[in-house]
Formats: C-alpha cells, structure tokens, sequence
C-alpha cells in the first residue's frame, strides 16, 4: 500500500472532520432552530454535493482557486502562492463536499432535543452558549457522532474532486483513491487490493459505530 | 424594593398572523405573596402572556415590571437568564441526562461549593426527595417529577413562580393528591406566584386569586369565591361553568354523604372526604332550585334561608343572588321570578340535592 498517500488521507479526512466540526455545528444549530424562509435555500445548498456529481464541484472549485479565481487571487495576496493543486486546495474542497454528511445528522439530532430543556435551562439563568453545551451537545451525542464518522470516511474515500483541484501529486494531493486508480492503471491489482479492502474495511466499521452510537442513544430514550 | 412598588405589573400585546390578537393587563401585589391563577379556556392567550413572564416569547408591545425592575417596555426586553424567575414548564421538562441532583443544582453553578451543597440539601429535604438524589428523571413517577421540578425552580430564590398547567402530565387517579402538594408547597413556600390552567377544580384549590382570560383579555381579576360569585359577564360566567364557590369544613359523615359546615350552616353533600379536612363547595347555579313556602315537601337534602339580594336578567334566565350567610347563586326563569315575587329583600329558601354540591379537597 502506498503509506504517504494513507498518511495523506488520514491527515485531510481528520483535518476536514475537525473544521466540519467549527463550520457544520453552527450551520446544524440554525437549520435546527430557524423559522426563517429562507431555510429551504441554505438546506439546499448544503446538500447540493450529495447530488452535483464531483467533478462539477471540483471544477468549480478549481476555477475559483486558480490564478484568475477569487480564492486563488486571496491566497497569492495573503501567503503569495497560488492555491490549485495544494493540500489546502484539498482541505477546502473536502470540508465543501462532506459538508452534507456532517450538517444533515447534526441537524436532525439538535432538531430532536426538546425545546423545553433549553428554555428550561434559559429560565435557570444558564446562558445560551452553556445550554447549548450543556444540554444539546449531551442529548444530540449521538448525530454528533455519525456527523464525525461519515465525514471522516467520506473524505477518506473522495476523488473526482480530490483530482480536479488537487492533481495527483505523490505526497501532496495524492489521495488513498488516487492510488488505487494509479495501481490499476500500472496494472498493478495486488496493491489496488490491498488498498480498496483498506477503504471498505475502515467505511464498514464507521458505519457500525455510527449506527451503534444512535443505538445506544434511541434506547436511553426508549426507557423514558 | 420599596413596599409601595411591590406588585408585578403587566401590559402584554401580541398579535398571532392570521390568529388572536392578545391584549392582556393586570397588576398583582406581591405581598402578602400569594398564588395568582390565569385562567380559561384553550387558546385564551394564557400561556402567551406567562412565557412572555418568563422572557421566553416577546410581545409586540406593553411593558412588564415586578417591583421597580423593567423587565419589558419599548426599549427594554430582559431575557429569561436575567429575570428572578422559576418557570415550572407544562411536562416538567426535567433534563433527562442529569441526575435529580444535577438537575436541582443545574441554576446554582455560580454559587460557592459550600453554599450550593447547603442549598440542595434544604430543597431535598423541603420537597422530601432525598432518597431520589441519584435518580435520574425516567427512575421517577409523575409526582416525583414534579416534586423535582418545582424544587429545581425554587432553587435561586426566585421572586416569582410561573407553572404553566402543573399538573396537566399527570394521571388522573393522582392528580388529586399532587394537586393537594402542590397547594401545601405553594402556601409554606411564601414566594408569588403565577399559574395558568383550564382545570376549574385546580383553579379553586390553588388560587387566592383568579384571572379569567378569554379570547386574549383578561376579563375579570378577584379573590377565587368572589369573581365565581360574581362574575363579570355571561361569558366569564360560562368559561367559569360554575357560579357558587364556598370554603367549609367537614363535620360529620352520614353514609355517602359528607357534612360541610358553612357560616352557622349545614350542607350536605355526595363525598368521601374526612371530617375535619377543609373543602371548596362548588354549585351550579342550574342546581339551585328557591321557594318562598316551607318547602317541607321535597327530596332536597340541602335547605338553606336567606335573603335575596339581587335579581338580574342573564341571557334568556334570571340570575338571582341570596344571602344565607354566605353566597348562593340561582339562575331561574323570568316567570318564575314573577310569580314568587323575587325581588332584593323577599326572604326564600335555596333547595339544592346533595349531588349537586361539588367538594374539593382544600
């Protein structure tokens, strides 16, 4: 198996879960709470790269990260070096297309909490922010969970963007699935084995703890 | 806070899109501290204006203060953290993942170690759930659950107390007795309170004074017997549903039949409880049946002399008030008021059967 590439991926799919965390934690929160018209919209795009096929996405972003794009032009300003084709380039690509898999069973899970705990813990003089880690992190435990695991293995598992804004470069942008396209295509079956038995061995198990983690939380509700 | 500002003072304006418009006001002393019951029937606005109490739903316009704090006006608008409040929510709304503790000391984190541990130790004891410490939420029945609740809500020392319908979560067949706690825990603990309920029965033994809300105003605001014996309106008189409300005690049981004493009266009705306890008497007033003979003839255990005191049209019936020492209500026709000749001052006698005397636990 080619360990820089699992190295990679291990790095971009813990990096991409930890800034789902900081960009899908808020999103969940109001997607849970608004009444706002203009829900349908952000809950659309939110969802959009379950349906847009990756290469669509990853062009875009490629568009908007090379020298003429918008984020190309902010990168080269700010770190003087053009953004396309950079681990960063991945990073942002991932963290946009896992967002789905984190937001959708946080959302769900924050949406489930009942609203009379929090205004509960409101009228105790307990701030907002406190609730909401006191209560709603506690009682959504268990989409906070499946949130983390499918956008873990969901970004381990990605390429068509991965290709598109990243290349393929050996210890940059080359990705686990960048290396089994590779093996394939040097013919090379042994290791393209090895390293998609890798991947669905790992998707497997983080479905299992996904779904044992709402087990344990639907049956702690069960003996209410 | 100075003495002469100590009421809570309200003017909550809300229009719902498409819905009720909610115009409520009232001012409520604070001392001496006592139970206030907002009450009517679903969809008056009652809830509207306690969660607008509680800081949890603003009003498009008015103002609420308790003693000399504003807590909403147009300028101001207090959220629930900053309020003096304990809000017992509809279904307790204890915290599932908290142990009866943790959730009796989730208000207290601010508290130094020492006072907090004190301050628990005397809500367990008040509200006699020591043994429950360690339980968590789904371990404890519906009246252990309240006893919980309410205590998490005293535990600040809140200036007022909100209970949106107590005892709404809890089963019929022990109701009764909670509703009993409650009272007793409600008059011990000397804090003012506000309650909103549609149950009649719970409006009598918990309020010392009643709010009766329709339609998203409240209507009339009285001592509990006063604003049933008088109310202000058909409709007030309708969403009460009954008109005479008595305070009395048992002093004797004759088979089914309890023996209430009432001023220097004895009124007889169908009932299980004690001698000695002190009872609510409720009476309809289609119950009330008046005669100006001796009335010797008839199966009405219940025969009561007195005075007329008014006599006034209410829709297409009479609405007779008598004094017997204390106040009943008789609705009657017109025709049968002009041929008793029913006028204020003419002595009659109010028949009622025993069955239709209503006794509540006080």
């Amino acid at each position: 198996m080619d360990l820089p590439a699992l190295w990679l991926s291990l790095r971009l799919a813990a990096i991409t879960t930890l800034l789902l965390f900081v960009v899908g934690v808020p999103i969940a929160y109001w997607l849970a709470s608004t009444r706002s018209r203009f829900k349908p919209v952000v809950e659309a795009l939110v969802a959009l790269p379950i349906v847009l096929p990756p290469t669509v996405l990853g062009f875009f972003l490629l568009l908007s990260m090379g020298s003429n794009g918008p984020l190309g032009q902010l990168s080269e300003g700010v770190f003087g070096r053009p953004l396309a084709f950079t681990f960063e380039a991945l990073v942002i690509a991932s963290v946009l297309y896992s967002l789905p898999f984190a937001v959708q069973p946080i959302a769900v899970a924050f949406a489930a909490v009942d609203r009379g705990l929090i205004e509960a813990s409101w009228t105790l003089g307990t701030s907002r922010l406190r609730t909401f880690a006191r209560i709603m992190v506690p009682l959504s435990r268990g989409g906070l969970i499946a949130g983390g695991v499918l956008a873990f293995a969901h970004t381990l598992g990605e390429f068509g963007v991965v290709l598109m804004v990243g290349g393929n470069i050996p210890g940059v942008t080359r990705t686990l699935s960048m290396a089994i396209y590779d093996d394939v295509q040097a013919l090379d079956y042994g290791s393209a084995t090895l390293t998609a038995v890798f991947l669905l061995v790992v998707s497997f198990f983080a479905l299992v703890l996904t779904y044992a983690g709402q087990g344990r939380v639907a049956a702690a509700w069960r003996t209410t | 806070m100075a003495d002469d500002v100590a009421t809570l003072e309200f003017d909550i304006e809300r229009q719902f899109a498409g819905g009720p418009r909610i115009e409520a006001r009232l001012t409520m002393p604070l001392r001496p501290p006592g139970t206030l019951v907002l009450f009517g029937p679903s969809g008056a606005g009652k809830t509207t204006v306690l969660r607008a109490l509680a800081g949890l739903d603003r009003p498009d316009a008015g103002s609420i203060r308790l003693g000399g704090e504003t807590w909403f006006d147009g300028a101001t608008w207090l959220p629930p953290q900053r309020r003096s409040i304990g809000y017992l929510a509809q279904g307790f709304a204890l915290f599932p993942h908290l142990s009866v503790a943790d959730n009796l000391g989730y208000g207290l984190r601010s508290m130094p170690h020492a006072e907090r541990a004190q301050r628990m130790a005397e809500l367990l004891d008040l509200l006699r759930i020591g043994d429950l410490a360690d339980r968590y939420p789904r371990q404890l029945s519906g009246g252990e659950q309240q006893r919980v609740a309410l205590g998490r809500a005293l535990a600040r020392r809140p200036a007022l107390l909100l209970l949106d319908e107590p005892l709404s979560a809890l089963d019929a067949p022990i109701r009764a007795r909670i509703r009993r706690d409650l009272r007793a825990q409600l008059r011990e603990l000397g804090i003012p309170a506000v309650l909103v309920t549609h149950d009649r029965t719970e409006a009598i033994t918990l309020g010392d004074r009643i709010a009766v809300m329709l339609a998203g105003s409240i209507r009339q605001v009285g001592p509990v017997a006063e604003v049933f014996s008088r109310p202000a309106g058909v409709d007030v008189a309708s969403a009460l549903g009954v008109e005479t409300v008595i305070r009395g005690r048992v002093v004797a049981r004759e088979g089914d039949l309890a023996i209430v004493g009432v001023a220097e009266e004895r009124i007889a009705a169908v009932s299980g409880v004690d001698v000695g306890r002190d009872v609510w008497l409720s009476i309809r007033a289609e119950e009330v049946m008046l005669d100006t003979g001796d009335s010797s003839g008839t199966s009405a255990r219940n025969r009561l002399a007195g005075v007329v005191r008014s006599v006034t049209p209410e829709g297409p019936v009479m609405r007779v008030e008598v004094d017997c020492g204390f106040e009943i209500v008789a609705l009657v026709t017109a025709a049968a008021v002009g041929q008793l000749g029913l006028a204020a001052g003419v002595p009659v006698t109010c028949l009622i059967k025993a069955p239709g005397v209503h006794v509540t636990e006080a």
